[in-house]
């Protein structure tokens, strides 16, 4: 596989990351490569969101490093990490409700560094990002005001507009009609070949991440508990268990 | 932007031409009337730079008027026992930037506090400085310090005109702050501080900023109150005042450009009409209408406007 050979974009390397007498993460190693769609997957609670939260410098890890690039980023700060290129959605979507759809996409276009500088510029990226992003008829609507799935939307706007190498999407379809998963699945791919990007996507939709990812992780209780493509991953013994254990009927 | 913006700025800085033709004009009871609303113009704004942006509920911002307040009296004592005196601007200036370094000092520990926890320790603050004021002696203690004669007096109108131009700069700051990504970075903490920081928000950076640039100018307005009564009291650090910059950019319209100026002088207007009726039944009536506005129009007088605005396609800019 071609693959293999390509660079690492971000290495999880022996990551712990515990709360209490909880192991969120143990000991977890996970690489991206780049250009790749990971599909991240695994029951509720097995520490997708915290894996997330490590490597965008939200959580410090008790254990192991997080190497962006062959960067040691494991102590930086959020805002340090999000400028050197890495855009995160949230599960529970956290628009700033009291600005508009172009000022919220705006703000993370100000602060993403590399191309920082000129207003002008900017705002015209983000009037790109909100054509790709289907947003653009509520542009100077304050953000409160969005449905839900306009707001899944302007997560990924958001993220789109700080420029990122990697984007780590949560949950983006969670909650979606059946038609809406088609949409955002075609958007996503319409945005890895405008950009270029490297993602990790996690999702409980099964027919969305399957179809959308290179190769796919299973957590289960803080471990990895197996990884490969698509079909490898669907016919594993100790994946199928992990989620009739957990998620019996989804 | 959608439709015709009406200027704020401009608004603002015609307004305060306005009156300061009228004080000139005026006589000097009602020069010194307008001198108080000024000042505490120059504190609503100040407080909205910090706590209107970012979101943080500041109840000791007083602290920084009254430090300038101090700066000034107390160098001009020190200055005066070594046969010195300076231009007045430059015993404001001092003013506020003492007052700014020592938001920059406190600021660092505690705003790593948030919400109720931040509040409180404003209010700590306040109460710290003023009780080591009032126990020391080179201080003055509870008597304050008199400057009268050790520094060049002017009458009210000049220090008027100063006041003014205090409050001209804080106007044109706050519309550049309000434009630039300073603005946009404190909206976005006062919207959500952890998605803030995920945008490439440096929001410890950028809350420390705002804090010692409202500083800064609550020095300044203090800087000019001590001229011009030649004194600086602990009374300066009264809470009371910090509750009189809220409400006023609470009626205003908080975080924006406007809503300081419109919320003072209603306030200062309103005030002084209900202190003379009721000496002390004001304070409950003021907090009714407080509780009232904050429930129902929780962007005051500027947030209000806006809304029957758009209906037409406008918007205050
Ligand atoms: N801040 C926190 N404090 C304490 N426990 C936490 C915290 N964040 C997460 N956890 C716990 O860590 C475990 C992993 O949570 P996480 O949110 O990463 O799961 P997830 O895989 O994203 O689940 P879901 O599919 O429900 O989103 C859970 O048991 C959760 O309760
Ligand atoms: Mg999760």
């Amino acid at each position: 596989m071609s693959r293999m050979n390509r660079e690492s974009m971000l290495v999880v390397d022996n990551v712990t990351k515990r709360f209490g007498g909880l192991r969120a993460l143990n000991k977890v190693n996970v690489e991206v490569k780049r250009g790749e769609i990971l599909g991240l997957i695994g029951p509720n609670g097995s520490g997708k969101t915290t894996l997330f939260n490590v490597i965008m410098g939200f959580y410090h890890p008790e254990e192991g490093r997080v190497l962006l690039q062959g960067e040691d980023i494991t102590d930086l700060k959020p805002h340090q990490i999000a400028r050197r290129g890495v855009g995160r959605t949230f599960q529970i979507v956290r628009p700033f409700g009291d600005m508009t759809v172009l000022e919220n996409i705006l703000v993370s276009g100000l602060f993403s560094v590399p191309r920082g500088g000129e207003h002008r510029k900017i705002e015209d990226r983000c009037h790109e990002i909100l054509k790709i992003t289907n947003l653009t008829e509520r542009i100077n609507d304050p953000a409160d005001e969005l449905s839900i799935a306009e707001k899944r939307r302007l997560e990924i706007a958001r993220a789109l507009a700080l420029d990122p190498q990697l984007l780590l999407l949560d949950e983006t379809m969670a909650g979606l009609t059946h038609a809406e998963v088609d949409q955002a699945l075609q958007m996503i791919s319409g945005i890895r070949k405008e950009f270029g990007l490297t993602m990790i996507v996690v999702e409980h939709v099964m027919r969305a991440i399957m179809s959308i990812s290179d190769r796919i992780v299973v957590l289960s209780e803080g471990r990895k508990i197996a990884e490969g493509t698509p079909k490898e991953v669907s016919e594993n013994e100790q994946v199928l268990t992990a989620y009739l254990g957990h998620r019996k009927g989804s | 932007m959608r439709g015709i913006g009406f200027n704020s700025l401009t608004m603002s800085l015609g307004f305060l031409i306005l009156i300061g033709i009228y004080g000139m004009v005026a006589d000097t009871a009602t020069t010194s009337y307008l001198h108080a609303m000024v000042e505490l113009m120059i504190l609503a704004y100040s407080l909205n730079l910090f706590t209107g942006l970012s979101g943080y509920a500041n109840f000791g911002h007083v602290v920084f008027y009254g430090l300038g307040a101090y700066t000034v009296s107390v160098s001009a004592v020190g200055l005066s026992s070594m046969g010195m005196s300076l231009p007045t601007p430059v015993y404001v200036l001092g003013a506020g930037v003492f007052a700014a370094i020592f938001a920059l000092v406190i600021g660092f520990p505690i705003l790593r506090l948030r919400g109720d926890y931040f509040a409180i320790a404003t209010l700590g603050i306040n109460e710290a400085v003023r009780v080591t004021i009032c126990n020391t002696k080179e201080l003055g203690e509870g008597r304050g310090i008199y400057i009268l004669g050790l520094v060049p007096s002017y009458d009210i109108k000049m220090l008027y005109i100063q006041l003014l131009l205090v409050a001209f700069a804080v106007v044109v700051t706050t519309h550049i702050v309000l434009k630039t990504k300073l603005g946009y970075g404190l909206r976005a903490i006062r919207a959500d501080e952890d998605v803030a920081e995920i945008m490439g928000v440096n929001t410890s950076k950028y809350k420390i900023m705002a804090y010692a640039l409202g500083a800064f100018f609550a020095g300044l307005a203090g800087g000019v109150v001590t001229l011009q009564f030649a004194c600086s009291f602990p009374e300066y650090l009264f809470i009371g005042r910090s509750v009189d910059m809220f409400s006023a950019i609470i009626i205003g319209g908080i975080g924006t450009l406007l809503g300081p100026l419109i919320g003072s002088v209603i306030f200062w207007i309103v005030k002084d009409a209900l202190l003379i009726q009721f000496p002390y039944f004001h304070l409950i009536i003021f907090g009714v209408a407080l509780i009232v506005l904050i429930l129902f129009f929780p962007r005051g007088i500027v947030g209000l406007a806006n809304r029957v605005l758009a209906k037409r396609g406008k918007v205050l800019e």
